[in-house]
């Protein structure tokens, strides 16, 4: 129902606010009366006996007599007779509910309020219906992409080299696909944990034979775990949306603290600060052994453990609409990792046995296998997988990186699953060396987004984090440059990025809560300073696109030429040694056919 | 010197009066974030540090200083809980009450 609202800025110069508020309500077909600023509360009040109004309206900043003019205003009005007639309503700066009612007022609202509360209350809707009509949503990442393979000529290539690994695969196993189907059946509740146990080895080993805790790793005790439940109940998450005008780039924040409980903390501050999704990372030396520890641990170094109980806590804390990758991509455990990742209701995980056995340390036959399998997996429980290039850290050029990346989704797609192509945003060793990035760091990011589009239509999720080897330990300069290589995500209308906290370049301690509120923070700034704005590339983007786009065919084409998948990876084809590519150890030999 | 007119005692007696539930409300390190007049990055890394364990902090790094000119801006941290601890926030369950 239509109401009269007169809005009164009792304050010499600052109405911008109600010329706001007026502009708001009116669009949603209420009549609104603004007066000028600097009205004396006695004119106001005379023109509020006029117009009869339902709402009326201050706004005043807070500071000197602002109490006094706004209690005379409240006095004035009863002495009309308006104060039993019309609701009263107070807004500024530093306006509370409780200084509101203090005055006398009905209702103020501060800082932070949206117009939608403001509308709500003139409704006479419930504030917290307001509230819900902004409420953030679990998106789909791989929503509305039809993973076309856009050139026939890389099509073909792509199917050569896919059933080629895939066939050689089919005929052959691993103590982690062994282990991952053994955990599906303890899981189940089958009495198989000494099967499972004859599987590992090292300090995994020891730990379910000797009860001999790895090195910086620490049981949690239930009493801390009842204390953290308690916790998490206690907290309330705002929902804050860093995206204003456009709905992409989903935010992700990286957490790996060591202990699932800080990790717990650092995500629910990051949701309350804008986070859409958080990954799990866990420790490098977890990937070099056979199986997976349990229980709920701790360990104190960076990397937080993948256990069935680290994982499920986790997950109990999260938002309903925080998105959660648990990632599996480079170690002897990722089919079991993503298995795991599964069965606790994670929405993604990661998986790249190009990268992982390149640059993350794992047996080139093995990690085949393995992921594969994990690809299965991957489809069977409907996992989108995302497929990190970061070989091009160690400094693997981006097209043969990227060459690596097409193959793993397309063997992804054929196998049932729903890759998301992760380039890096980074000022790579190879951008450096060849000078691609000696101007802006723009063109040459555009140029790898542009010769991805050309190939395939795939969702697309920059990291990991973007703007690597752009941070600095200076909190200012780190919160910014991320910040501009998220704008660019932003303009390029990209799914998601991964984003690093202003601590990435700090390596002497943990990482720590306010590190990752300085860079959502400045993100949230820069979508509001681009909003459906873009950045604009240089000519030189296109040049950047064609010359990746030629490459990965020329990669790919020695790959077909090698027939052999596997024989590629340990022999260059997608990075030398030369390039700093490196086929791994851990695993060698254990493939069983 | 250090710009901002607070002396290291006051610093001192703030942090030995936080001291009392300080543990339980921080999540993990305090940075101290400021500007130090001095000739050059060790001088004023120097400074820092000390005026850190002047407060009673022995765990103090410098996570960032740049010297331009006169001054060196700089921020110190101090750990109070490092991912694995025994954390006092934890302990009482109700640090959010």
């Amino acid at each position: 129902m239509k109401k009269t609202i007169v809005l009164v800025p009792l304050d010499p110069v600052h109405d911008v606010a109600l010329k706001m508020l007026n502009r708001y309500l009116s669009e949603h077909g209420h009549k609104v009366i603004l007066l000028p600023p600097d009205l004396k509360p006695e004119e106001a009040v005379q023109i509020c006996m006029k117009e009869k109004p339902d709402f009326i309206m201050v706004s005043r900043t807070l500071g000197y007599n602002a109490a006094e003019i706004l209690g005379r205003f409240i006095d004035l009005l009863e002495a009309s007779n308006l104060r039993d007639t019309c609701k009263v309503v107070v807004g500024g700066k530093a306006v509370t509910p409780e200084l509101a009612a203090e005055l006398g007022y009905d209702a103020g609202f501060g800082e932070r309020t949206e117009w939608e509360q403001v509308l709500a209350y003139v409704e006479g809707r419930e504030i917290q219906e307001a509230e819900n009509l902004i409420r953030k949503r679990k998106r789909d990442l791989t929503s509305g992409y039809s993973y076309e393979v856009r050139d026939s000529q890389i099509r073909k290539m792509l199917d050569t080299i896919a059933d080629q690994a895939i066939e050689w695969a089919s005929s052959r196993v691993t103590p982690g696909i062994l282990r991952a189907e053994i955990r599906e059946r303890l899981i189940n509740g089958e009495n198989v944990k000494s099967e499972y146990v004859n599987l590992c080895n090292g300090p995994i080993e020891q730990f379910y034979r000797q009860n001999i805790i790895p090195r910086h790793v620490r049981k949690i005790s239930p009493a801390e775990k009842q204390n953290l439940e308690h916790l998490i109940r206690e907290m309330r998450v705002s929902g804050k949306i860093l995206q204003l005008s456009r709905t992409k780039p989903a935010v992700f924040v990286q957490y790996g603290t060591g202990c699932p409980f800080m990790d717990i903390v650092h995500i629910k501050i990051s949701e309350s600060w804008g986070a859409d999704g958080v990954l799990h990372f866990d420790p490098s030396w977890g990937a070099r052994c056979e199986g997976l520890l349990e229980g709920l641990l701790a360990h104190e170094e960076d990397g937080s453990l993948i256990t069935l109980e680290n994982l499920a806590i986790i997950k109990s804390a999260l938002e309903d609409y925080t998105l959660w990758c648990v990632r599996a991509h480079r170690g002897l455990n990722t089919p079991e990792t993503v298995l795991l990742a599964a069965k606790t209701g994670a929405d993604l995980t990661k998986i790249n046995m190009v990268y992982g056995s390149l640059n993350g340390g794992t047996d080139p036959a093995r990690l085949t296998v393995d992921g594969i399998h994990a690809l299965k997996l991957a489809a069977k429980y409907s996992l989108p997988f995302d497929i990190p290039t970061n070989e091009e850290l160690g400094g693997v050029p981006a097209e043969k990186a990227f060459a690596g990346m097409i193959t793993v989704a397309y063997i992804g797609i054929k196998l049932g699953a729903k890759p998301i192509l992760k380039p890096l945003f980074c000022h790579s060793p190879d951008a450096m060396i060849n000078g691609y990035m000696e101007d802006n760091f723009v063109d040459y990011n555009v140029g790898k987004i542009l010769a991805l589009r050309k190939i395939i239509d795939a969702p697309i999720w920059p990291g990991e984090p973007i703007g690597f080897m752009t941070h600095s330990e200076d909190r200012v300069q780190s919160a910014m440059t991320t910040a501009l290589h998220a704008a660019l995500a932003h303009s390029l209308d990209l799914e998601a990025i991964t984003i690093a906290s202003t601590d990435e370049a700090y390596a002497r301690g943990a990482i720590t809560v306010p590190a990752r509120i300085d860079s959502l923070r400045a993100i949230g700034d820069a979508f509001r300073f681009f909003g459906k704005a873009s950045i604009e590339p240089t000519n030189q983007a296109q040049t950047y696109a064609e010359m990746i786009y030629a490459r990965i065919i020329e990669t790919l084409q020695k790959v077909v030429d090698r027939a052999d998948f596997v024989a590629s990876l340990y022999e260059g084809d997608f990075g030398s040694k030369e390039d700093g590519a490196n086929p791994g150890r851990a695993g060698r030999d254990t493939v069983i056919e | 010197m250090i710009k901002g007119g607070i002396t290291p005692l006051c610093l001192r007696l703030i942090a030995e009066v936080m001291s009392v539930n300080i543990r339980e409300k921080i999540i993990d390190a305090i940075d101290v974030e400021t500007v130090i007049l001095s000739e050059s990055e060790d001088e004023a890394r120097e400074i820092g540090l000390s005026f850190m364990k002047s407060l009673g902090f022995d765990d103090v790094d410098v996570v960032f200083v740049e010297h331009s000119g006169f001054s060196a801006r700089i921020r110190l941290r101090t750990y109070i809980h490092r991912p694995g601890d025994h954390y006092a926030w934890l302990s009482t369950g109700g640090a959010l009450k």
